[in-house]
């Protein structure tokens, strides 16, 4: 190669594929000589080529701004309880096995008790009992006889100063849940209304 | 100097609007280039670019280690990209360009983040530089050294000793980027 000094222009063409034939055959034999200078014409070449080979697009600037838009922070929306919201319905206590003679096969007494309710929409029948002899835990178990049939999605809910309880009763309408001692408003959900059993006390 | 991207992370986890703005200006070009490349149309595109920014913004703190993102963003516009295409079902092609739907394969990969750093390095370096070697490397049309020479206002002679000093400076910017080597030394040549 003739002794012309090697310049990063001279490199930058050659890597760009712009040396002529004879220049380059030169450079080459220079290359193989040097590493250094042979890595860094592979790196040129490798930047060229990113560049003449990029197909990358970019989004458009509405994309961007409802990608930027992801980060504000969102209102929070609480939407309310369901039993604040719709129609109510109060079902009026029919019976209530605390005022009766203890019945024949129920266990009643101290350990549990037994409580009926009807509604124009349904007819409810509770039956409250604790799980242990500590009455720390009580267990409501019970059935809900619609009046009508009309599709509706049948949600139990009590409602304790501390804790809100569901059950989701079977196809017959009944259902079992357990919660701690204490008042509690049962509600049930009934399609778009809500029937109130009103309060009972689990102690 | 741009911040890292655990920096920008790190930001948007405290709450800063600014470094998510930075953060997916950084990538939106790397992310919207999967689905497109995959033949995917505009608005599937569009839907792929949104469910990955969604999956960035809820794995940030996830990601807040993570030194390159590049890599964790075109997996995850590569699987948005199948699943959207599937779902959209026009894109019968669609199982043959993406064969694996898990990931796109390393080599891929490796060159779509080159290309990255090439566009992230010329936005750095800006101003008449950028143009120049946007004009003369990256445009489809290939312009002579003439036409670029018009539109950039230079000499035809000058456009060779500053395409080499434009490029050294792109060298530098993309080693401190950290993609590719820093002992390759940007500007020094042995001499002959």
């Amino acid at each position: 190669m003739a002794r012309s000094k090697l310049t990063f222009e001279t490199l930058l063409m050659h890597a760009a594929g712009e040396l002529p034939g004879e220049r380059a055959a030169e450079l080459e034999q220079h290359l193989a000589a040097s590493p250094q200078d042979a890595a860094r014409l592979a790196h040129l070449r490798e930047l060229i080529a990113a560049m003449r080979t990029d197909d990358s697009v970019a989004p458009s600037r509405q994309i961007l701004e409802r990608a930027y838009a992801l980060f504000k922070p969102r209102r929070l929306e609480v939407a309310a309880p369901w039993w604040e919201t719709l129609a109510r319905v109060v079902a009026a206590c029919v019976f209530d096995s605390r005022l009766q003679p203890t019945l024949a096969g129920f266990r009643g007494g101290d350990d549990g008790f037994q409580l009926a309710y009807e509604s124009q929409v349904a007819d409810v029948d509770l039956q409250c009992e604790p799980t242990a002899a500590s009455h720390d835990v009580w267990r409501v178990m019970g059935q809900i006889t619609l009046k009508q049939e009309r599709p509706a999605q049948l949600t139990l809910v009590a409602r304790g100063e501390a804790q809100i309880v569901q059950a989701e009763p079977d196809e017959f309408g009944v259902f079992t849940l357990q919660t701690s001692a204490g008042a509690y408003e049962i509600l049930v959900r009934v399609g778009d209304q809500v029937v109130t059993l009103g309060q009972i006390e689990l102690s | 100097m741009e911040r890292s991207d655990p920096e920008l992370i790190d930001a948007c986890l405290h709450g800063k609007q600014a470094a998510w703005n930075a953060l997916i200006d950084r990538y939106a070009r790397l992310i919207y280039s999967v689905p497109r490349r995959y033949g995917l149309n505009e608005a599937d595109a569009d839907d792929v670019f949104q469910a990955v920014c969604v999956s960035l913004y809820r794995s940030l703190d996830k990601l807040k280690d993570q030194q390159r993102l590049s890599a964790w963003l075109l997996t995850t516009a590569h699987r948005e990209s199948w699943r959207v295409g599937k779902r959209a079902g026009e894109y019968p092609e669609l199982d043959k360009i993406i064969d694996n739907v898990a990931a796109p394969e390393d080599d891929q990969v490796a060159a779509w983040e080159r290309q990255h750093a090439v566009q992230q390095a010329l936005k750095q370096l800006g101003g008449p530089c950028e143009k120049l070697l946007r004009a003369l490397f990256m445009d489809s049309d290939q312009p002579d050294y003439q036409t670029i020479a018009a539109r950039l206002g230079m000499k035809v002679g000058s456009i060779g000793p500053t395409r080499a000093r434009c490029f050294a400076k792109l060298e530098r910017i993309i080693a401190k980027m950290g993609i590719w080597p820093e002992e390759v030394g940007a500007g020094r040549i042995s001499d002959p």
